[in-house]
């Protein structure tokens, strides 16, 4: 029962409760942020731009196009073989004579 | 300086009239975020930020509601915004050395001490304090604006858009939810 009645007065406790007041001169400070926010701007672009995950984002995607363009020269540049000249020359169709009876002799 | 003239004067960029808006309101706001936040420091920075907000985005009040029930709701809104920040930022602390930190120490808040209360209540009221941060957050927000800023339940309604049948039921829950709350903190003493 003891500890219900303390219950009941810690719900009740904020009774009464009067309105708290910030620190003097708030108008000011908000002024003098508000200045100081524009002022910092390109204080925020450059850390923003700093960060280390951004850096390594911005890395990782030069190497990657690099990587690309680079394997890209490469397969340029490599002779083609070109396999159908012998295959041609193997089954040439100029012998074929398409009324020669395809019977064993 | 009417409210319409205080509201014109803003949407001009009249700095008189925020200077107005600061002063006539800066309690209002002050003492709403800091029952949700329950940190001073913390609330005095949020308050700076509701009042540069509100200066921003005056062009987006309609009107519909009073100027202060608008002002209520963008500093609830804020507050709601920070404590969630804080959260996020405390959860996902062992990634700062790879986003790159603000150098900001994630210490466990003391009790908080509302300036508002009687010497005799507030070892109490601390202990209130603390259960009401395990509170679920519309729970939250309508008993700090019913308890802390002293509003009615159809003003709680206005400013949370809700109706008042739903803030009775919110404020009944909280309650309820705090007895047990509070219950759970007697067994472990």
């Amino acid at each position: 029962m003891e500890k219900r009645f303390d219950i009941e007065e810690i719900v009740n406790s904020l009774d009464g409760i009067q309105r708290a007041e910030p620190q003097p001169f708030l108008f000011t400070r908000i002024m003098g942020r508000m200045r100081k926010e524009e002022k910092t701007f390109d204080q925020i672009l450059y850390r923003l731009i700093t960060r280390p995950a951004l850096v390594l984002a911005v890395g990782c995607f030069f190497i990657g196009l690099n990587t690309y363009f680079i394997v890209d020269r490469l397969e340029k540049n490599s002779p083609v073989v070109d396999n159908s000249q012998p295959l041609a020359a193997e089954y040439n169709p100029q012998h074929i004579n398409p009324y020669e009876p395809n019977e064993i002799p | 300086m009417t409210e319409q003239e205080l509201i014109k004067g803003l949407k001009e960029g009249d700095n008189l009239a925020f200077k107005e808006l600061v002063e006539t309101k800066q309690s209002l706001v002050f003492n709403t975020v800091l029952g949700l936040l329950q940190n001073v420091e913390d609330a005095e920075d949020v308050t700076q930020d509701v009042f540069i907000k509100v200066f921003e985005s005056i062009h987006q009040f309609k009107g519909e509601s009073a100027l202060s029930t608008w002002i209520y709701r963008v500093g609830v809104t804020t507050a709601l915004e920070f404590i969630r920040r804080k959260k996020r930022k405390k959860r996902f602390g062992f990634l700062s050395p790879i986003f790159g930190d603000d150098n900001e120490p994630t210490i466990e808040l003391p009790d908080f001490h509302h300036p508002g209360i009687t010497l005799d209540k507030k070892e109490k009221a601390a202990i209130l304090f603390k259960a009401i941060e395990q509170l679920p957050e519309n729970q939250k927000v309508a008993f700090i604006l019913n308890k802390v800023e002293g509003l009615s339940y159809q003003e709680v309604a206005e400013i949370m858009k809700t109706s008042l049948s739903a803030v009775e039921s919110l404020l009944h829950r909280a309650k309820t939810n705090l007895k047990e709350i509070l219950k759970n903190f007697n067994n472990l003493t």
